[in-house]
C-alpha cells in the first residue's frame, strides 16, 4: 500500500520541484522589474503613465492562459526557439512584472501628500523627500498585497501545464492516466499547493499585523 | 522701520489658481522676535500666504523676503526668475512650518521625526541630533513618548512633536497654519502653551488661527484678511476696536458663534 | 515586428459562428460560476461571522483550503476524482462547480469585509424597531454589505470571466478551446489570437464598466 502511494508521490514531487523553480524565478524577475517599473510609473511623466497604463489594461483584461499562448507562438515566430520552460518563464514574468508594478505604483501614490509637504517644509530636497519619507512608507504598505500577489503567481504556474511544461499539474495528469487514481492524486496535489501557499498567506497576515502594531495604518494624516 | 529689524517682508504679493485670485496685493511686515497673527474667514488666503512664504506654493506677483533674502524668485524689478532649487530648499530649512494635519512621518518614532531633518539636511551627527531631539521633546512635554509612533499619539501629542520637529532645524521664523483646528478642545491648551513659551523666548512667528483669546494674549501684530486682501492691520487692540466694518462683522460673527 | 506574415482574415470570417458558440459557452460558465459562487460565498461569510465557534471554524477552513490552491486543481479533482466514487460529472458541470467553489471563498471574504464595514448602529436601530435577526440581516445589513462589496466583487467576477479559458483543460467547448482548435486547423495563428484577445478585452471591460455604472447608481439611492 505504502509502495503504491510512493510511486504516485514521486513523479508529483518531481513536478513540484519544477513548479517551485518556475515560481521562484518568476517572483524574482517580476519583483525586480515590477519595483523599477512601479517607481518609474509613479514618478514619471505622462507618456510613461500612458504606456504602462496600456500594458496593465491588456495584462488585466486578457486571461493569463491567452497571454502565455501568445508568447508561445510569438517567440518562435520572431526567430527565438526556446524550451517550453523558458517561454513559460518569460510569459509569466511579463504578467508578474505588470501586476507588481501596479501594486508598487499604487503604494507610492497612496502615501498622503501631506507627508511630502512636511518633508519639503523641513528642508528636504525632492530626492530626499522620496528616499527618506515617501518610499519607505510606500514599501511598507505594499508588502501585504505583494505577498498576496506572490501566492497568486505560485498558483498561476498551474496554467503552464496546459502548454506542456512538466510541473506538478501535468505530472498529476500523467499519473492519473496511468493509474486512474484521480481522487488520490488530486488530493495530494491539492495538499502540496496548500503546503506552499498557506505559509505565504500567513506571512502576509503577520506582516499586516506588524504594520498595524506600529500604528502604521492608523496614521493617514 | 529699518530693514535689518524685519524678519519677514511681504510686498504686494499676488497669486491665482487659474482664474481664481487667491492673493491680491498682500503686504505685511513682521519684525524679528514678534508674533504676527493672521485671522479671517475661510478662503481668505491666509494659509496660502503662509505656504508662499516657505515657497510650498509659487506666486505670480510681488515679493517675499526673509531677513532680506528673496523667497522663490530673484530680480523682481526687471524680470522675475525662479531661484535655483538648492537655494529654495535651503530657505525652507530655515523656515519652520507646522501643519493643521500634523503630517508626522508615519514610519518613524517621535524622536526620529524630530532628529531626521538635522541629520539629513544639515549633516548633524546622529548622536548629537538625537540628543537635541530629546531635549526638544522634553521641552514640549513629551519626554515619555519619544519612542512612540505617530499612530499611537493623540492629536495634541502629534502636534507638539510637529512643533519640535520644526524647531529642530533652528528656524528663523515659524509658520503655524491653524495648528489647533484639527484638535479636540481639551487638547488645544497643551499646544497653545508651547507656542506661548516660544513667543516669550523671542521666536518670530506668523500664526494663522481661529483662537481669538490666544491671539489676544500673544499677538504683537494682527492682520485681518478677506478674499485674498489685507483688510486691516495693526496692534492687538484692533481686535477690541476694529476700524473696518468687515473686521467688525467677522469678529461679531465669531462672538455669536461662541 | 511581424515580418513575412500575411494576414488573411477570411478564415476568421468563416469561423465567426463557431466563435459565437464558444463565446456563448464561456458566458454560461462565467454566469453560473458567478451566481453559485456568490450564493455559496455569502453563506460561508455568514458562517464565518457567526457566534457559533464550530460554524466559524468551518468557514475559515473552507476559505483557507480554497484560496491556497489554483482553480485548475478543483476542476481536475471533480472531473478526475469523483469517478473513483462512481460519480461521472460532465466537463461543463465540473468546470462550473469548480469555479463556483473556488471563487466562493474569495467572495466570502469580500462579503465579510462588506458586512464589517456596515456601521454597528444600523443593527441597533433595526433591533430597537423590533426587527428580528433575520429581518435585520436581510433588510438592513445584507443590502449595505452588498453595496460595500461591489467594487471588490467586480474584480473577482472579472477574474472568473478570464478563468473560463482554463476550463478548456477539461475540453469544455468554450471560446479558448474553440480558438486553439481553429488555430491548429487553419494555421491562422495571429489573426485568431488577435480576435481572441480582443473579445476577452471587450468582455472584461464591459463587465467592469457595467459594475461601475451599477455602483454609481446605487450610491445615489441614499
Amino acid at each position: 500500500m505504502t509502495d503504491s502511494y510512493w510511486s504516485l508521490l514521486l513523479p508529483l514531487l518531481r513536478g513540484l520541484i519544477v513548479t517551485i523553480e518556475l515560481a521562484g524565478i518568476i517572483l524574482l524577475v517580476g519583483t525586480v522589474c515590477g519595483v523599477v517599473g512601479g517607481v518609474l510609473s509613479a514618478l514619471g511623466g505622462i507618456t510613461l503613465r500612458i504606456l504602462f497604463g496600456s500594458i496593465i489594461f491588456v495584462v488585466r483584461g486578457i486571461p493569463l492562459l491567452v497571454q502565455v499562448f501568445i508568447v508561445f507562438y510569438l517567440l518562435p515566430f520572431m526567430g527565438l526557439t526556446l524550451s517550453a520552460f523558458v517561454t513559460a518563464i518569460i510569459a509569466l514574468s511579463v504578467f508578474a512584472s505588470a501586476t507588481i508594478m501596479e501594486i508598487v505604483r499604487g503604494g507610492i501614490e497612496a502615501v498622503p501628500h501631506g507627508q511630502t509637504e512636511a518633508a519639503m517644509a523641513v528642508g528636504f530636497s525632492r530626492g530626499q523627500s522620496m528616499y527618506v519619507v515617501v518610499l519607505p512608507q510606500a514599501m511598507m504598505s505594499i508588502l501585504p498585497p505583494l505577498i498576496t500577489q506572490f501566492v497568486f503567481l505560485v498558483k498561476a504556474t498551474s496554467i503552464i501545464s496546459l502548454l506542456g511544461v512538466p510541473e506538478i499539474m501535468l505530472s498529476g495528469r500523467e499519473v492519473i492516466e496511468r493509474t486512474l487514481l484521480g481522487f488520490e492524486v488530486m488530493t495530494m496535489i491539492w495538499l502540496l499547493y496548500t503546503a506552499i501557499c498557506y505559509p505565504l498567506t500567513m506571512l502576509g497576515r503577520h506582516l499586516e499585523a506588524v504594520l498595524s502594531a506600529r500604528g502604521f495604518q492608523a496614521v493617514k494624516n | 522701520m529699518a530693514d535689518a529689524e524685519l524678519m519677514v517682508r511681504v510686498d504686494g504679493v499676488g497669486k491665482s489658481f487659474g482664474t481664481h485670485k487667491v492673493l491680491d496685493g498682500v503686504s505685511l511686515e513682521v519684525p524679528k522676535g514678534s508674533v504676527c497673527i493672521i485671522i479671517g474667514p475661510s478662503g481668505s488666503g491666509k494659509s496660502t500666504l503662509l505656504r508662499c512664504i516657505n515657497f510650498l506654493e509659487p506666486y505670480q506677483a510681488g515679493s517675499i523676503a526673509i531677513e532680506d533674502e528673496l523667497v522663490g524668485y530673484s530680480q523682481i524689478d526687471r524680470k522675475r526668475k525662479l531661484r535655483p532649487r538648492r537655494e529654495i530648499t535651503r530657505m525652507r530649512g530655515e523656515t519652520g512650518m507646522v501643519f493643521q494635519q500634523f503630517n508626522l512621518f508615519a514610519h518613524m518614532t517621535a524622536l526620529e521625526n524630530v532628529a531626521i531633518a538635522p541629520i539629513k539636511v544639515k549633516g548633524v551627527e546622529r548622536k548629537q541630533a538625537r540628543d537635541d531631539a530629546e531635549r526638544l521633546l522634553v521641552k514640549v512635554g513629551l519626554a515619555e513618548r519619544m519612542s512612540a509612533y505617530p499612530g499611537f499619539l493623540s492629536g495634541g501629542e502629534q502636534q507638539r512633536v510637529a512643533i519640535a520637529r520644526a524647531l529642530a532645524m533652528a528656524p528663523k521664523v515659524l509658520l503655524l497654519d491653524e495648528i489647533t483646528s484639527a484638535l479636540d478642545p481639551e487638547r488645544v491648551g497643551e499646544v497653545l502653551e508651547v507656542i506661548r513659551t516660544l513667543a516669550d523666548e523671542g521666536m518670530t512667528m506668523l500664526v494663522v488661527t481661529h483662537e481669538m483669546g490666544f491671539a489676544h494674549d500673544i499677538a504683537d501684530q494682527v492682520v485681518f484678511m478677506d478674499e485674498g486682501q489685507v483688510i486691516e492691520r495693526g496692534a492687538v487692540d484692533i481686535l477690541d476696536d476694529p476700524k473696518t466694518s468687515r473686521l467688525k462683522g467677522f469678529l461679531g460673527k465669531l462672538e455669536i458663534d461662541e | 515586428m511581424i515580418e513575412g506574415y500575411i494576414f488573411n482574415w477570411g478564415a476568421v470570417r468563416q469561423a465567426l459562428p463557431l466563435l459565437g458558440e464558444g463565446l456563448w459557452v464561456s458566458v454560461q460558465v462565467a454566469v453560473l460560476g458567478i451566481a453559485f459562487g456568490l450564493l455559496i460565498g455569502v453563506l460561508v461569510a455568514i458562517s464565518r461571522t457567526s457566534s457559533n465557534r464550530l460554524l466559524s471554524r468551518c468557514g475559515l477552513i473552507y476559505v483557507e483550503v480554497m484560496r491556497n490552491s489554483p482553480s485548475l486543481v478543483k476542476m481536475y479533482f471533480i472531473y478526475f476524482g469523483l469517478p473513483s466514487f462512481g460519480l461521472f460529472p460532465s466537463a461543463f458541470l465540473s468546470a462550473v462547480v469548480a469555479l463556483s467553489l473556488h471563487n466562493a471563498a474569495y467572495m466570502a471574504e469580500i462579503f465579510r469585509g462588506g458586512l464589517q464595514a456596515v456601521s454597528h448602529t444600523q443593527q441597533e436601530a433595526a433591533i430597537s424597531l423590533g426587527m428580528s435577526s433575520w429581518q435585520t440581516f436581510w433588510y438592513v445589513l445584507f443590502p449595505q454589505a452588498f453595496r460595500n462589496a461591489l467594487p471588490a466583487f467586480s474584480n473577482n467576477w472579472v477574474e472568473i470571466v478570464k478563468d473560463t479559458s482554463l476550463t478548456s483543460a477539461l475540453a469544455v467547448k468554450e471560446l479558448f478551446y474553440v480558438v486553439s482548435n481553429l488555430i491548429s486547423e487553419t494555421m491562422r495563428t495571429f489573426e485568431f489570437l488577435g480576435v481572441l484577445a480582443l473579445i476577452y478585452l471587450l468582455l472584461t471591460s464591459m463587465l467592469a464598466g457595467g459594475m461601475r455604472f451599477v455602483e454609481s447608481r446605487i450610491k445615489y439611492r441614499r
